[in-house]
């Protein structure tokens, strides 16, 4: 068996994994995002490169000036190694495609990774706040003080009549995007999901997977988040996404409830049981299967069915068991089918300590957010 | 190597047998055939490969864009494939062209709003269900008047409230109406 790992602190929970907030058992993260351009410049999808490179200048410039440049760090990101750039995609902070692209391209975030900010991904300037947690009010609050800020520092492409002008007329208005990541493996086995995500259409809003537009949706993870951002104030598309969200809480809840009652008691249980076995012992983990047997044991984590596991050691088990992070831990590139095998040790490790914790024998500051200690 | 069902040979005469077609009555195999692709087509197993590109010339043109250029020698007169055709509308701040905005679904730059106008609007109640904003405004939270909507609402509400003698829930909804109105909403109980 191989040697237990050193987790590098860069590679901590970030907010969206904080495990915090009300409703965290089912809401992981709540995200506000605003897509804006700035005036005097096409959009992004028509800049040629030394326009692209003007644009992130004079953006980063006036960040710099602004009263967040204190607070950020502003990364150049077509000069991070593709690992890096892969980083950011796992942990939020950037689009996969504003990883990918090839224009000219910069980001900004905060230590707390509570802001990001991506400068001229299809629009000019993409603001996006997380909170932890079902917290639509606060993040769109903390959302609003961050664009009112930008606006001060920045002239920004708007029209009276279509609002904030965006490059896809998808965004055009408002430009505000909120979603919810929702964990919710009681509605996909109850098959209340596609009564779920109609519901959710006809009310305008989306659902998608973990990685937003064009993802699939492993491990039971969906994000909910508002289709339209034209002809409806932010107040009203908030209020909107937050009852949604609250309701399709509600539903996951009652499904849970009802898959540990009688006759479906005994099921439930095996298929929770099935999936620790398989994560506590399995050499070989693809990251699909993963996703899927850690669905299930954060099923039974939440409905207290699992002892000794705490949801912090399956946030740290999503987070790192990502093949860029799982790359980073180990310091190489890696093929896919050494990654399924490392991800499998990192796997059980976890698991391991977690146990020893809960026995008593983890080592004096052996917590969940110490993956190494105890094991010098 | 496989056989050929049909030829009998390792190699069939067509090419290496690689379409496998399974009989299944069921739920079990009853019969596999090894056939190639020329006459898994002919035997309808395989739908036939289109002979030439399913998209049309105009949207070849704009994929292509420059790179077409490249391999086909323009004679001098001749407009590039890329440059806006007189008649097309295009924006004088970007040239984006109303066809390349149809084919991508992105704009070119704030302008383009104005030149394609129609056409955004068009785009915009399909995808919205509206046309126009109703959000903040760049520095400042719009404080727009109340939607009448809203105020119909809470007015009928008001009044079943009193007709059935809610009068705790009657004074929250005239105390609610108040608020919105600025004091001037009036006392009709």
């Amino acid at each position: 068996m191989s040697e237990d790992l050193r987790i590098p602190d860069s590679l901590d929970l970030g907010e969206w994994l904080r495990a915090d907030g009300p409703d965290h058992d089912i809401a992981l993260c709540t995200r506000v995002r605003f897509a804006r351009n700035v005036e005097g410049y096409r959009f992004s999808p028509l800049l040629e490169r030394d326009e692209a490179r003007d644009l992130c200048s004079f953006v980063t410039q006036q960040l710099v000036q602004s009263d967040l440049g204190a607070r950020l760090r502003i990364v150049d990101v077509a000069s991070l190694r593709p690992l890096q750039r892969e980083i950011l995609v796992e942990r939020h902070l950037i689009s996969r495609d504003h990883a990918n692209a090839e224009r000219p391209r910069a980001m900004a975030r905060d230590d707390a990774e509570r802001v990001s900010l991506m400068i001229n991904e299809e629009d000019h300037l993409r603001s996006q706040v997380f909170r932890s947690g079902f917290r639509v009010k606060e993040a769109y609050a903390a959302a609003e003080d961050l664009d009112d800020r930008l606006i001060s520092h920045v002239p920004l492409a708007f029209s009276e009549e279509f609002g904030f002008l965006t490059a896809c007329p998808t965004n055009v208005g408002t430009g505000l995007r909120l979603s919810v990541m929702l964990h919710l493996p009681g509605m996909v086995w109850a098959e209340d999901l596609e009564d779920a995500a109609n519901t959710c259409q006809k009310l305008f809003l989306a659902v998608r997977g973990l990685y937003g537009e064009g993802s699939r949706a492993l491990g039971d993870f969906y994000q909910v988040s508002n289709q339209v951002t034209l002809g409806r104030p932010e107040a009203q598309l908030v209020q909107d996404v937050a009852m949604a969200v609250q309701h399709l809480i509600e539903w996951e809840r009652r499904d849970r409830d009802a898959l540990l009652r009688r006759d479906a008691r005994a099921r439930t249980l095996d298929r929770v049981y099935r999936a620790l076995g398989t994560l506590q012992n399995a050499f070989i983990l693809s990251s699909e299967e993963c996703l899927n047997n850690l669905s299930a044991v954060r099923f039974g984590v939440q409905q207290g069915i699992v002892p000794d596991l705490v949801l912090e050691d399956l946030n740290r088990i999503l987070l790192l068991s990502q093949p860029a992070h799982l790359q980073e831990i180990h310091g190489k590139r890696l093929e896919a089918t050494d990654r399924d095998a490392l991800r499998a040790d990192l796997v059980r490790q976890i698991l391991r300590e977690a146990k020893a914790r809960a026995e008593g024998r983890g080592g004096e500051d052996s917590g969940p957010g110490n993956l190494a200690g105890g094991h010098p | 190597m496989q056989k050929c069902t049909y030829c009998g040979k390792g190699q069939c005469k067509n090419g290496v047998p690689s379409v496998h077609a399974l009989d299944v009555r069921n739920g079990e195999v009853i019969q596999a055939h090894f056939v190639c692709e020329a006459m898994a087509e002919q035997l309808g197993i395989l739908a036939p490969k289109p002979t030439s590109l399913p998209i049309s010339s105009e949207v070849f043109d704009a994929l292509l864009g420059d790179a077409q250029k490249l391999v086909q020698p323009q004679p001098k007169a001749a407009p590039r494939p890329s440059a806006p055709r007189p008649t097309e509308t295009s924006c004088p701040a970007c040239a984006l062209t109303l066809g390349a905005f149809k084919q991508r679904g992105r704009l070119g730059c704030p302008r383009c709003y104005q030149v394609f106008r129609p056409h955004v609007v068009a785009l915009l109640e399909r995808v919205h269900d509206a046309t126009a904003h109703r959000g903040r405004f760049p520095g400042r939270t719009v404080r727009k008047a109340p939607d009448p909507i809203d105020l119909t609402e809470l007015r009928n509400r008001l009044a079943q409230a009193i007709a059935a003698e809610q009068y705790e829930e009657a004074s929250r909804l005239r105390d609610r109406l108040r608020k919105i109105t600025g004091g001037t909403e009036e006392d009709d109980e």
